[in-house]
């Protein structure tokens, strides 16, 4: 195999915070959570609403309303029947593609096809048939399927629209993508929980690699939707808190939230002969499953730990080589826990140890988003030289207390990070970077 | 390949689903998964057994697909002779493609609400996570810590999960693998596919003048992939061997092909390039041949393209006509025709044909099977969202 240097090029996305990764930075950086200027600002969402907040319902005589959710594990969100979230108000796909049609598609399609409208302009010097798309998501096409077989019951199956059909189909999100674009090389979906995103960047490369394309536009995408909260508030797994933080002593659970991130993957020497500017070199990727974690639902530290060495054995990097570290605790307690303890087993305790960052303490849990939006975040701390602090009100939970989160934001370069990806059903997916000009990996 | 594990509407495992299709047993009858009465089509092609045995159910994460996903799977590692030795290896990874995912049992979840809406006894089969419960069930069955990925490339994931599990054993990264494609059958697909009048009402006639759609059905197909040079070094046999894997996307519609059959020509030269292989060399096409008009036509002129004049003569075939469209399986299921083909020396037909049509110009071998000396074989796979996919396999040596 030619050994090549691989680098990122862009970032596009789309999220509550904003729809640049300056915006998102600046929204870590204030340590607010989004839930909680969310809260602050609207009504809450209730769990048996059949569209969210910011959407228009879906038209009638298309989808049946939905009933109440009533029941008595209705309550299971932390005891409301309102599970904090934070979706991406306003979200309008018309203000990103100038296409027939977008209205028929799925909040996820319309969310992937947004955050790659954000990269396009960048590429646009190269054949759209040497531009591959890979992209994750946890959740598919979850929102389309319940609202097909909703409509299917109470309408009729005669009566159903066949555009719903296709949309429940988990690959067309990033169908919709290439015909949006005319990116053609190759055409993958991955799902991997909440560490699709960082699994789709890994298959991106790998398929770079066996030289199918010259780019590639790798990311995640999910959406957050009225099933999904009531899915994952019956099994008592959201938080109510809208101040809910990842490892915080008080947690009660994890924020739902949605978005899309894409990243432009390419070779150095391709990137600089098209005239990109390289924003950060992949040193290594890696993904595992980290075996069935049976109903205590978190991985082992141990299995983590082995994924974190691996990543940093394939970038020839000793962890005191790492200046950041982006972690994927979002407020589930063992989890969390699991990941804190592999980050300390490899990484050590206190100031010694790589500054952490825990984005969906602000941004929410975004699923399949999350680790490209880590990405982004990584890039942009290397870029401004900055390391967000972590939010006041947060004190460590047991398990966690040699975590070094700084409590305010640190101004250091970065050379170095390493975004982490943890899913709670077992899969793990590690990405290493280093700034262009930062040695390591070779 | 050193294994192979088939579960198909034509028969359990590579014996029966091979007598089945050369004899033209055809799996389709009226649709006993669910209640179809007053659906517009009445017929579909259902796996009849076997029951997952208790040994397995407990393995089981899901419903049906992660079943049908997991007996494929037992076969194909038990075909390797690796029962004895997969058990804990980290070395191991789990490739599974599906179209739907597991959603068979939110299916039957909401069914049996009297009111039939979303409500508490559903969605604990969607905290699930449907799309990837097949995979860590066969994790989970195996106590397998590597690599566990899920490719939900609709009706071309089974050829997806071939071929990048082949490309992860060539690069090293796993030393086995276990490549599954799989699907249940879904009254939402076939739902589905009956609104967009896309499915015949009684038979599938791929490449046939006044052919009207396809079946649907479901399965699963499953081999077990390795380094030749261990297998080799080992003393043991392998079934046969992916010699290339070709991805293209349309980027055109998102159901319908494209009309020049521009993805499909890509693939397929993509996978032939791969493998080394001139497109002279190919003795068989396993077509992706679903029955509908349109895409018979398309993957008929794309073959036409890539083979020049020689694509009226090589022998094009589809085996939907027995097994109907298996979605997320359909692509493994027919990779693992091809090899049976490779091995026993004979193409199977594609049945049910009745008249040539002329917008589908190529020997699609009506009705008959065809004894061959086949060494290379093209399986194709085409998706929702424009997803093609190719694959290049040759015989076992001697």
């Amino acid at each position: 195999m030619v050994c090549r240097s691989w680098v990122l090029t862009d970032a596009g996305l789309i999220t509550a915070a904003g729809d640049s990764p300056g915006e998102v930075f600046a929204a870590v950086l204030a340590a607010v959570p989004l839930a909680v200027r969310e809260r602050r600002s609207a009504a809450p969402v209730a769990v048996g609403e059949c569209s969210m907040p910011g959407e228009a319902p879906p038209p009638a005589g298309k989808i049946s309303p939905g009933v109440p959710f009533a029941g008595p594990r209705a309550a299971s969100a932390g005891g409301s029947r309102h599970p904090a979230s934070v979706p991406v108000r306003g979200f309008d796909p018309k203000t990103y593609l100038a296409r027939k049609g977008l209205k028929d598609l799925s909040r996820t399609s319309q969310l992937a096809c947004a955050a790659a409208s954000r990269v396009a302009a960048g590429i646009a010097n190269v054949a759209p048939s040497r531009v591959g798309i890979a992209l994750g998501s946890a959740w598919g096409s979850l929102r389309t399927v319940v609202e097909f077989e909703r409509a299917a019951w109470i309408d009729g199956p005669r009566f159903v629209d066949p555009l719903l059909f296709t949309e429940t189909v988990s690959s067309v999100p990033a169908g919709q993508i290439a015909i949006a674009f005319g990116w053609s090389a190759f055409n993958v979906t991955v799902s991997s929980g909440t560490a699709s995103g960082l699994e789709a960047l890994a298959t991106a490369r790998e398929l770079l690699e066996e030289g199918r394309a010259e780019i590639a536009v790798a990311g995640g995408a999910d959406e957050l939707n009225a099933p999904l909260l009531r899915a994952l508030c019956a099994e008592g797994s959201l938080s109510a808190n809208p101040g809910s933080l990842p490892l915080d002593e008080g947690r009660s659970g994890p924020i739902g939230g949605e978005g899309a991130c894409l990243v432009t993957l390419e070779t150095e020497d391709g990137a600089r002969a098209r005239g990109a500017r390289p924003l950060a070199r992949v040193l290594a990727t890696v993904r595992r499953y980290l075996g069935d974690p049976g109903p205590r639902r978190a991985p082992s530290s141990g299995a983590i730990a082995a994924a974190l060495y691996e990543v940093l054995d394939r970038a020839r990097l000793r962890p005191d080589a790492i200046d950041l570290l982006v972690l994927s605790a979002g407020g589930r307690a063992e989890a969390d826990l699991a990941e804190a303890g592999a980050v300390l087993a490899v990484f050590g305790r206190g100031g010694g140890a790589p500054p952490v960052v825990l984005p969906k303490a602000i941004l929410a849990e975004t699923w399949g988003a999350s680790g490209p939006i880590g990405v982004a975040l990584a890039l942009e701390a290397m870029r401004t030289g900055t390391i967000p602090g972590r939010p006041d009100s947060w004190r460590p939970a047991p398990g966690a207390e040699g975590l070094n989160l700084p409590p305010r934001a640190l101004r250091r370069p970065v050379r170095r990070a390493l975004v982490l990806d943890v899913s709670d059903r077992g899969h793990a997916a590690a990405i290493a970077l280093a700034a262009p000009e930062a040695s390591g990996g070779d | 390949m050193t294994g192979i594990g088939l579960v198909t509407p034509i028969g359990t495992g590579a014996q029966e689903f091979w007598r089945s299709l050369v004899q033209g047993r055809a799996g389709a009858g009226p649709v006993r998964t669910f209640d179809a009465t007053g659906l517009p089509n009445q017929v579909g092609c259902e796996v009849r057994g076997p029951d997952i045995p208790g040994a397995l159910a407990a393995s089981v994460l899901g419903g049906r697909c992660s079943e049908l996903a997991l007996l494929a799977a037992v076969q194909a590692v038990r075909d390797a002779g690796l029962e004895e030795t997969i058990r804990g290896r980290a070395d191991c990874a789990v490739i599974v493609g599906t179209t739907m995912g597991d959603v068979t049992k939110f299916e039957a979840d909401r069914a049996s609400h009297p009111e039939r809406e979303t409500d508490e006894a559903d969605v604990s089969s969607l905290a699930g996570r449907p799309l990837d419960i097949m995979g860590r069930t066969i994790a989970r069955h195996f106590d397998l810590t590597g690599t566990v990925r899920t490719v939900p490339a609709a009706c071309a994931a089974g050829a997806y999960a071939i071929g990048l599990a082949a490309a992860l054993v060539a690069r090293g990264e796993a030393r086995a693998a276990i490549a599954v494609g799989c699907e249940a059958f879904s009254r939402l697909a076939f739902i589905g596919f009956s609104r967009m009048r896309a499915m015949s009402p009684d038979v599938c006639r791929p490449f046939s003048l006044g052919r009207s759609g396809l079946l649907l059905g479901e399965g699963a197909g499953a081999v077990v992939l390795e380094p030749w040079e261990t297998v080799r070094a080992q003393d043991r046999r392998a079934a046969g061997f992916i010699d290339g894997f070709g991805l293209s996307c349309d980027a055109w519609h998102v159901t319908g092909p494209h009309p020049e059959g521009e993805g499909a020509v890509r693939a397929m030269a993509d996978a032939l390039a791969r493998a080394g292989v001139d497109p002279s060399s190919v003795d068989y096409v396993n077509a992706h041949g679903t029955g509908t008009p349109l895409n018979d036509r398309s993957e008929s002129l794309a073959i036409r393209r890539l083979f020049g004049e020689r694509g009226r003569r090589v022998p094009v075939s589809s085996i939907k006509a027995l097994t109907g469209h298996m979605m997320g399986a359909s692509g493994a299921v027919e990779a693992i025709a091809s090899l049976l083909a490779l091995e026993r020396g004979a193409v199977p037909p594609t049945w049910n044909w009745s008249a040539p049509d002329p917008e589908c110009d190529i020997d699609c071998v009506p009705n008959e099977p065809r004894e061959a000396d086949l060494r290379v074989v093209l399986s194709n796979s085409y998706a929702f969202g424009g997803n093609n996919a190719s694959l290049v396999l040759s015989k076992a040596a001697a």
